[in-house]
This record gives C-alpha cells, structure tokens and sequence, in this order.
C-alpha cells in the first residue's frame, strides 16, 4: 500500500473563487445614413424601431457566448457631418439606443474616416484579451457627397477593416444612383469578403437590419459547422451569407448577393 | 429571435404531439425550446435552424437512428422522438433539464452567474468523472461525440450531477460528416479538415476536464493574448487552439504560460491539485497528444485516475463550520488540514483486494472502483467504552459480510453500519478490504 504521508498540498481547490474568464471583444459599428432622404417611406423610423430590439439580440447573443466573444457596439450617424453615437464601443450588454433624426447631406467619407480611427489597437480594438474580427454594417438610402472616394482609400488602408465582415444595405438602389452603387460596391468588396442587400419594399426595413444584426452576430461571434461535402469547411463569411440569404430571400423587394466588383446584381 | 412561436403544437414521427414553450437558448445548429407532450409531461425540444444541417439528408436519417438507440449512460439527454418537419426545419424532443443543472459555460463567466461554481473538491470531482465515464461508455460502444465543448454540459453545482445534451452530434467512429466542433475545444486535425473521432473527443474531453478544475482555458496564455494577432479570425484561432496550440502548463514548452492578468485561475488552481492530476493534464495536451490522435489517453484512463483521486479525497471535521473541508489529494497527504490549518481528523482506509486503496473520513461516501453508485456513507457514531469513532453506513443493495480483528463475523446488510476497527475485514460482495484505523497521518 502506498505511503500516505510524504507531501503537502498548498491550498484546497473550494477556497479559490474563479474569477470570470477573459472574453475577447467582437465590435460591431453600425454606418446609418441620416441624410433628409431617410425621412422618406419611413426610413429613419424603421432603423430607431429595429436598433432597440437587435440591441437585445446582441445582448442575448453575448451571453449565450459565454466567455467566448462580448459583443461591443457603436454606431456612426453621417448626414452633413459624421457623428460617433458613443466614443468608444459599448458592451451590448450596456448599450442603450437613442433615436435617430435624419436631415441634411450624405457624408459617408467623414463616416469612414470616423470607422478609419475607431478600428485601431489605440481606439477600439485595444482589449487585452485580444479581439475577434470586428463587423461593420453600413446602412444608405442614397448617393454620398461627393468626394468619399478619397476618405474610402485611407479606410482601404487599414488592415482590421480589411479583416472586418463587411454588409451594406442599400435602401432604394436605383439605377441612376450610380454613386451610392459605386460606394456601397467599392466598401464591401475590401478585402473580397462583403454582401449587399438591395431594400426597395421599405416595409421590410426593420426585418432586414434585424436578420443581418442577428446573423452577423451570431455567427461571427461563435463557432462554425461542416459543410455536407466533409472535408471543405466553410469560411465565416460565406456562413454569414448563407444565413443572410435563407432569411431574406423569400421577401419580395429584398434582393441579396455576394458583391464583387463586376457583380450582376445591380443590373 | 426564436423561430417557433409559443403555442405553437408541433407533430412527432410516432403519431404524437408537443406544444411549444419558452424559448431557451440558441447555439450554432439550432434552437431549443422547453415543450409539453400529450400527457403534459415537461418535454425539451430540439430545432435545428442551421441551413447546412437542413440541407443534409444523411443527417436526418442520423437523427431518426439516435432516436431509436439506447443511450450509453445515465448522464444523456438523449433523444426521444423525432418530429415530423414543419415549414423547413424538424427537430427531435427530450427530457427536460432540471433547474438545479447550470450549463457548464457559465461557470467560466462567474461575474454573469454568481451561482455558477462547484461547492466542494467532491462536486467538482463527481463532475470530471461522470463526463469521463460518459465518455468512457460511448466510446467503448465505438461511437464518438464530435463537439464535445462547454455548452454540451450541464452540472449541479452542489453536487457534480452531469447532463450531456446535443445528443444528435453522435455517429459511429469516423462517420461523421456534418459537424466540425466547436474553435478552442477542436482537435488540430479536426481544425484542419478531418473528421472527428473518439481520438479528437479525447483532447477536447482533456479541454473540458482542465477547466472543470482550472476554469480557465488549457492553451489561452501568454502567446495567445493580444499582440500576437490582428483579430482572432477562425483561420488565427485554427492555428493558435490547433495546429500551434500549447499547453499554458506544459512541461517542456514555457511560451505560452498563463498572463498574470486574462487567465488568473490557470494560475492560481494549478498549485492547489494533486500531482498526478497535473502529470495527466501535461500528457493529454501535450505537443504531442495534441500533434498524434493516437497518442491521447482514453477516456476510460481518465476515468480510472480520477476514481483514484476520489479514493484519495478527503474531508476535514476539526472545523465545524460549513461547508464541510474537503480537498484533493495524491496517495501524499498533508498533517494539517490545508483549509482551517488543524490537524487531520482520524481517518480510516481501506485496503481493497482489487481496487485502490480509499480513505474515509466522515461524510465521504464510498465508491467502489470506478462504479457511480455510492455503496456506503463514512460518519462518525458513539460507540459505547471507545468513544466516538469512525464507521461506514451499508447504502446500497447488498449485505456485507464483516469479519473484526477477534475473528468474530457479522453481517451488514443495508441501513446497518459497521463501526471501524483496525483490522476488521470486509466482504463487500464484488469485492474485498481491510481496514486501516486509524490512518496515521505522520
């Protein structure tokens, strides 16, 4: 039998509280136009009614995660100017909205320029415990003053958001809005990785910036499947963009691709 | 946002119904909900929403097959009954996790659920050994789990009860097709494409154990902390939890130690288990058990070190206050009890003919081998000219046959106690012991 008697221990394991473990940050920003146009159809109002409820969907989200990733959210309002709702990003569990009023110009250059220094180890993404690749939704209903190429190739430069999952949703994409097209094309095909949701029944306004908050959340924030084929597995985008796509396909006036420069989907 | 409304009355293959309930989390394939059959039995009801799942009819077919099987242990939720499909999506019932189950993510994240944390070593090492003998029994039925993670388990807290859910992930060995795992608990080679198997459960089963005892994560240290990665992208995580992943105590690797201030508990429960828990924990994720399948230990060995240590565990009565003290040991033992500094209590041990030998103090039950089913309970009686001494209550279900130091025998059958005495042999039916009381200590 053997010996009982040669050693000690330091300390019993039910003296030693844990402490939570650390969580690394998955920011999410929200890019809303609110430019006069957004007081048509109901536009503005639509966005204050969905951002309550996704903000709830973030929460949720964030602690079924666990220790995994917290969700961090800010957003970026862009009419004559462009103005951070919060200075540095929010815990979704802290978040609270405060609506919108739309007037005014379309200056999404100075909103990228404002995502440009949000998405910097100094600003946003300087959690210890590390961070997940951020998310960035942008929301437009219509042709960014002129002008926005230049502030698009600095945001172009900055690798987090090359690294970001990148959806626009373009409210009223008609074909004489060249510029908008242009824009939303040129800022979700960086880093070859975005999708667009062309808008034009704005009674499904809501539903969409729901499903894409609620899909992009949820699965940029947690783990991935395998696909049937067994031995490809799928990349987070094109989950995301699966998700995206099975909700929203069945909406009449809600049209969804994968976005690349010469894509078909404007035609 | 659930997909099911509440209310909502659902058909199941065999002809029956169940009415939706509260919705009661969402994770990566679906959703579950709380539900009521028929006969208004509380019910839980699995719905897969993942457009991939759906989309594969083997996986349907798998399921159909889950139900009608025999689940390997008592810690399963397993699955019940398929539901016929409805809109586009099915899902499949089962019991119903009891409130006092905390899912064992949360006790990662005590700061979210203050009551998420084991009570006693006991609790947390009833805990380790239901899910090693869990595992232990579906892989010797030549099944593997796939995903095995914090969100598949649920645990009381008081006492270490597990329930094991997401039952739907089983296939036989090396027939899994649809699941990849969860990132941070994925074997490297299922990280980079393979399929799961029961030798990818064993290391994510040795991820799991070590937070059971570390709540921290095996491989977050130091190399795994900001700096080192722009943004922790599945492609980063593959390599830093795969194919790169080291252990934070490994024993010959010290880049990636715990940082002093993200994973605080790696630091501060390392010192505090037994030696030979932290020799199995430097094995089973090792570079190399984390570089060769083959070469991770079975489940059935964790199960078997940690009976051992529940044999070892001891509990300390000098202080009355609860709860009572109990701690984990080695076969090495401490004079002093480590929580309240007095010295040991009088504890008895008993010398088994095929088992390992099992120290008894008072309120410790007794297990033995590696069975699940408490036989006997340790307390402390008046015996009548000696005093108060140590002596074990019969339990279970069988009659014991004791044999004292003077030759004389008796019996003990359940409800009965024996009063210890060194050297008094007992028969214990499936297996034999002496007794060794009291156990000197120094």
């Amino acid at each position: 039998m053997p010996c009982l008697c040669d050693i000690s221990h330091t300390m019993p394991l039910t003296d030693i509280r844990p402490l939570p473990c650390a969580r690394r940050r998955m920011n999410m920003f929200y890019l809303i136009d609110t430019s006069g146009s957004m007081n048509h159809n109901g536009c503005i109002e639509s966005v204050n009614e969905a951002m309550p409820e996704i903000i709830e969907i973030l929460r949720d989200v964030t602690l079924g995660n666990k220790d995994y990733g917290e969700i961090f959210v800010n957003c970026i309002a862009f009419s004559n100017r462009a103005r951070l709702l919060e200075p540095m990003p929010v815990s979704a569990l802290d978040y609270s909205w405060s609506n919108l009023e739309a007037y005014g110009l379309t200056n999404m250059g100075e909103a990228f320029d404002l995502l440009d220094a949000q998405l910097r180890p100094e600003a946003a993404l300087g959690a210890t415990a590390g961070n997940l690749r951020p998310a960035v939704i942008l929301l437009s209903d219509g042709d960014p003053d002129s002008g926005w190429e230049s502030h698009l190739e600095s945001l172009r430069e900055n690798p987090w958001f090359a690294d970001s999952y990148k959806i626009a949703i373009a409210i009223g994409a008609a074909p004489d809005k060249v510029a908008m097209r242009k824009a939303i094309s040129e800022f979700t095909a960086i880093g070859g990785k975005g999708s667009v949701i062309s808008v034009t029944d704005m009674g499904k306004l809501t539903e969409v910036i729901r499903t894409v908050s609620a899909t992009v959340s949820r699965i940029a924030s947690r783990a991935r499947v395998r696909t049937e084929t067994g031995t490809e597995t799928e990349t987070v985008d094109s989950q995301i963009h699966a998700g995206i796509s099975a909700a929203l396909e069945p909406l009449d006036g809600v049209d969804i691709s994968a976005i690349a420069p010469d894509s078909p989907f404007w035609d | 946002m659930p997909t099911l409304r509440r209310g909502t009355r659902i058909a199941l293959t065999d002809g029956s119904t169940v009415t939706v309930g509260r919705f009661l989390g969402a994770g990566g394939q679906g959703e579950v909900y709380a539900a009521t059959d028929n006969d208004g039995n509380d019910k839980a009801l699995k719905w897969f929403t993942n457009p991939s799942l759906l989309a594969d009819s083997r996986f349907a077919a798998s399921m159909a097959a889950r139900c009608q099987a025999t689940p390997p242990g008592t810690s399963f939720l397993w699955p019940q009954a398929l539901t016929v499909p409805y809109g586009s999506a099915f899902g499949y019932i089962m019991p119903l996790k009891p409130a006092n189950y905390i899912e064992l993510g949360d006790f990662f994240c005590i700061d979210r659920n203050p009551e998420a944390y084991f009570r006693s070593s006991t609790a947390r090492l009833n805990a380790a050994i239901a899910i090693a003998d869990s595992f232990s029994r579906l892989h010797l039925a030549g099944c593997c789990y796939q995903d095995i993670n914090d969100g598949n388990f649920f645990a009381d807290p008081f006492t270490g009860d597990i329930l094991i859910c997401d039952n739907e992930n089983i296939v036989v060995n090396g027939h899994g097709h649809n699941i990849a795992g969860k990132p941070r608990y994925m074997a490297p080679e299922v990280a980079a494409g393979a399929r799961p198997s029961t030798a990818s459960d064993r290391l994510s089963l040795a991820v799991v154990l070590y937070r059971i005892f570390m709540t921290d994560h095996p491989f977050e240290g130091i190399a795994t902390a900001s700096g080192r990665y722009r943004c922790l992208s599945p492609e980063d995580e593959a390599i830093a939890f795969g194919s790169n992943a080291v252990f934070c105590h490994d024993a010959d690797n010290a880049s990636n130690r715990p940082h002093p201030e993200l994973h605080p508990n790696s630091l501060r429960f390392w010192p505090a288990i037994p030696q030979t828990l932290k020799k199995a924990f430097q094995v089973s994720l090792s570079s190399k058990s984390l570089a060769n399948p083959e070469a991770r230990p079975a489940s059935s060995r964790w199960k078997t070190l940690l009976c051992n240590l529940r044999s070892c565990l001891l509990t300390c009565h000098a202080d009355r206050s609860e709860p009572v003290h109990d701690f984990l040991a080695d076969t090495t033992l401490p004079p002093l009890c480590p929580r309240c500094g007095k010295p040991m209590a009088p504890f008895a041990t008993l010398a088994f003919d095929i088992h390992h030998p099992y120290r008894l103090s008072a309120g410790k039950s007794l297990f033995l081998g590696d069975s699940l089913t408490a036989e006997g309970r340790c307390s402390t009686m008046n015996v009548r000219g000696r005093g108060v001494v140590l002596g074990l209550e019969n339990t279970g279900t069988r009659t014991w046959t004791v044999q004292m130091p003077s030759g004389k025998a008796a019996t003990a059958s359940p409800g009965c106690s024996v009063v210890f005495a060194d050297g008094c042999k007992i028969d214990f039916g499936t297996c034999r012991a002496s007794v060794i009381f009291p156990t000197p200590c120094l």
